[in-house]
């Protein structure tokens, strides 16, 4: 008994010893750091960041695409500070979205909001509201709040593949703080995911290991356990939803219909940029919305401005074969994406213009 | 199943040994049923269709080498080892060569002729048994059990991408009780050897293969390569391909002690020898020593006088290149090493004549010999790892300076700004300076040898609880990649 003691002491003092060695060299690693979220209240209604706290952006095993950023006075990762609408005398042109806005892997000059603010010059402002993990039934709630706050006179909603299958309450991973579509007999509601205690998560934060196995590596257990890899050329993870058609439709018809009333806008007002299957473009399995046709039709029926960027990336990619992302390791855009985003979007306003 | 995977370490491993070494407390040959069953799955866990292709192989030639052993006429015997390889060949030919055929007799472009799916591991396991008909045939080689057969030839670490194993080295092993019996340092030993494999397939390997292929591509897709590309990408598929082959063989030989059998060496720090005839002795060894014993000795050798001996070199590292993929890239490559090993052996040759004994350099002298081989093995990789002999020949061209020699956006400064250039002196100098696996953990088991019973309890625990974290963390690495494989999987 006291051989297998000193023998389970010894094993466990190797585990130990190699876990602190670990965390030691992760702390010395641009490892990504988490995102320093501020608690949803009563004074701030809408998931967002600490003001004036920094990020650091990582990915992959091997830490590549190093971007450090800092959240502005509202806790949106944006170089410039935002004015009220009371202190604001430029028409404001707001961009809501989720991290594809948000954007921690480029440096704002890259970014479309960033471009179009330095080519629409003094005359306009653009307010970025990307926040990572944010969904449609989010868009609506941010939309609310950036009426409330800034009193937009544009809109732009970025729509991406997960946003509406990741949107209805006990359908997507329960994200604290964060709104869903809530969907049941009497009709649809915005429901806010409550939040759990923090306790943990903030133990968690402290480590730069747990950090870069849960950001970096994006440890998943399901999939590491899955069926047999491909050999052949490497594949992006598939995202699968397991949200029935109908339920996503009643999300989708509910945010086109409260949208003009949260945003205070008219349709022709909001524009929706809804992103385009790329994986596809490069001959890899979708990675896409297979709903997004009809959505899109519909939202054009409702009378909402589209930038459809499925048509946009697909000419591009037919003549030069650029990618638009680090597929298959990283899927949001990267800077040549956001430039033809923006080019997409001028277009597109200076023809309502 | 990819040594690195999570389903592999946590689920088949664990069940494999453990169930092993229940059963081999009670019955030998059940345990090592066991063992080629669970290889079997392991084999079919990709794609089931090729493992009825495995069983005929199996059959078969164990079957041929039964008839082999039993026949007495010489002329019958040489028939039947005939007909045995000539089925081998053509089975392998059939699956690998095809194509390559077809576009050489129908003068078609080879990417024309579509993408050929190559059974996993063909030419490890063709190979293999081809050696044990050969020595069947030399009266070398005899098995009557079924079951040690079918394991000498699927046993699971070996079975994807070799070490290529040789009847003689396993066969004692199965037959030998104390191999049913755990063993604590067999068990450390082995995890050190794994461990060490997977930290260079999974951190270095992978970590420097991005700057490989963004050369390799960018010469696929036809656009232009200056000097310090060329050779920056060059150097990091020579140091991608030692990290990843040699890994792989490292975790292949750690496995294997797991269940206390020992595998053949396969690398022994290449990249630090003198000369080509030094670097075959110390890259994938296995290869070079079947090439040796079945093809340049069956070609005659150098039984056969100087001029012949050379043609025989030749011959064989050229069809050591094609072994390894059909393609013109790979038979340029073994022509190359080919010749390398003519001019190196004829070198060796005048050198003997000139002074009556055998050649002794200076440090100099040895030092330009090394970078001489060095630059040699590089130049021929980028044909190895070219998609075709345009791009290679695009890539080599560039290396020697026909896309200009301008380096003055190169400086030393801005290199050393790079994440590139680390990721790639890193790993190289390590390749050159640092002792290789086999020298790692010899002088780990040397020291526990000495060591008093209480200490060498204590550094096996130790090492256990270590490696109990470092492989987990790996696997999630690994498992975090979009394309986890290894590159001898493709041969």
């Amino acid at each position: 008994m006291v051989a297998f003691i000193r023998r389970v002491a010894y094993l466990a003092a190797g585990a130990v010893l190699t876990l602190l060695v670990a965390e030691g060299i992760a702390r010395i690693l641009p490892v990504q750091s988490a995102l320093p979220l501020r608690d949803v209240s009563a004074d701030n209604p809408i998931r967002r960041l600490q003001p004036n706290s920094t990020n650091l952006y990582s990915r992959d095993w091997d830490l590549r695409g190093i971007q450090r950023s800092t959240a502005n006075n509202e806790g949106y990762i944006n170089p410039n500070d935002y004015l009220s609408k009371q202190s604001r005398n430029a028409p404001l042109v707001a961009v809501i979205g989720d991290s594809f806005v948000a954007s921690l892997m480029l440096q704002y000059e890259e970014t479309f909001f960033g471009r179009l603010q330095h080519d629409l010059g003094q005359h306009r402002a653009v307010y970025s509201f990307g926040m990572d993990g944010s969904n449609a039934a989010e868009y609506l709630a941010s939309a609310s709040f950036v009426r409330e706050r800034f009193a937009p006179d544009t809109l732009i909603v970025v729509i991406t593949a997960q946003n509406f299958r990741n949107s209805v309450w006990g359908h997507a991973a329960a994200i604290p703080d964060l709104n869903f579509f809530k969907i049941g007999e009497s009709g649809v509601s915005l429901y806010r995911a409550p939040r759990k205690s923090n306790a943990l998560r903030r133990v968690f934060n402290q480590s730069a290991l747990a950090r870069y196995i849960y950001f970096n590596l994006k440890l998943d257990i399901g999939t590491m356990f899955a069926a047999p890899r491909s050999l052949q050329a490497p594949v992006a993870k598939a995202q699968t939803s397991t949200m029935p058609a109908d339920l996503e439709r009643n999300a989708v018809h509910y945010f086109l219909d409260k949208l003009p009333a949260a945003s205070g806008l008219s349709r022709d007002h909001i524009v929706l940029i809804f992103d385009g299957d790329r994986a596809r473009l490069y001959g890899a399995p979708s990675l896409g919305d297979p709903m997004f046709d009809s959505i899109k039709r519909e939202a054009a029926e409702d009378r909402y401005r589209i930038v459809d960027l499925e048509k946009a990336f697909a000419a591009d990619w037919q003549a030069h074969r650029h990618p638009f992302d680090w597929y298959p390791e990283e899927y949001h855009w990267n800077g040549y994406a956001h430039a033809i985003v923006e080019r997409e979007l001028l277009r597109l306003l200076r023809e309502g213009a | 199943m990819l040594f690195t995977s999570a389903i592999f370490v946590f689920a088949y491993l664990p069940v494999t040994f453990a169930v092993f070494f229940i059963i081999g407390r009670i019955n030998r040959v059940a345990a090592a049923a066991w063992l080629a069953a669970a290889s079997i799955f392991f084999y079919g866990w990709w794609d089931y269709h090729y493992v009825p292709l495995l069983a005929v192989s199996i059959v078969f030639n164990f079957a041929m080498s039964r008839q082999i052993a039993a026949a007495q006429e010489p002329t019958r015997r040489k028939l039947l080892l005939a007909v045995a390889v000539a089925a081998a060949l053509g089975l392998l030919a059939y699956f690998k060569y095809k194509n390559f055929l077809l576009s050489v007799v129908t003068d078609q472009p080879l990417a024309a002729l579509g993408h050929l799916v190559i059974p996993l591991g063909i030419s490890f396991y063709t190979f293999t048994q081809i050696a044990f008909l050969v020595d069947t045939y030399r009266r070398e080689a005899h098995e009557p059990s079924f079951v040690h057969y079918v394991l000498f030839v699927t046993y699971f670490p070996h079975l994807i991408a070799g070490p290529i194993i040789h009847h003689k080295e396993m066969m004692p092993q199965f037959r030998d009780p104390s191999t049913y019996s755990p063993k604590l340092s067999d068990f450390n030993e082995g995890a050190m050897f794994f461990v060490i494999g997977l930290f260079k397939k999974v951190v270095i390997a992978d970590g420097v293969a991005p700057f490989a292929d963004a050369l390799f591509g960018a010469a696929g897709n036809g656009h232009p390569i200056g000097l310090a590309a060329s050779w920056s990408g060059a150097l990091a598929y020579t140091a991608q391909i030692y990290f990843d082959f040699s890994g792989y063989s490292d975790m292949a030989i750690g496995l294997s002690l797991l269940f206390g059998i020992r595998l053949p060496l396969n690398f022994a720090s290449p990249y630090q020898s003198a000369n080509i005839i030094e670097f075959w002795r110390r890259w994938h060894m296995t290869l070079s020593r079947f090439l040796r014993d079945y093809l340049y000795i069956s070609l005659g050798g150098n039984r056969k006088g100087p001029a012949r001996r050379y043609l025989n070199l030749f011959l064989t590292m050229l069809l050591g290149g094609l072994w390894h993929g059909a393609g013109w890239t790979f038979v340029i490559w073994g022509a190359l090493h080919g010749t390398y090993l003519m001019v190196n052996h004829g070198w060796h040759a005048l050198s003997r004549a000139a002074r009556n004994r055998p050649p002794k350099p200076s440090y100099v002298g040895r030092f330009a010999s090394w970078l001489v081989t060095f630059l040699a093995v590089v130049v021929a990789w980028v044909f190895f790892r070219a998609d075709t002999v345009t791009s290679a020949g695009a890539i080599v061209g560039a290396m020697f300076g026909f896309g200009g020699f301008d380096l003055t956006a190169h400086t030393l400064s801005n290199a050393l700004a790079t994440a590139e250039f680390w990721w790639i002196v890193i790993p190289l100098a390590l390749a050159l300076l640092a002792p290789n696996s086999q020298d790692i953990v010899a002088r780990a088991s040397a020291y526990l040898r000495a060591a008093s019973a209480a200490r060498r309890e204590a550094f096996a625990f130790v090492s256990l609880g270590a490696i109990a974290v470092i492989v987990p963390l790996c696997v999630v690495i690994a498992e975090s990649k979009a394309s986890p494989v290894f590159i001898y999987f493709n041969f």
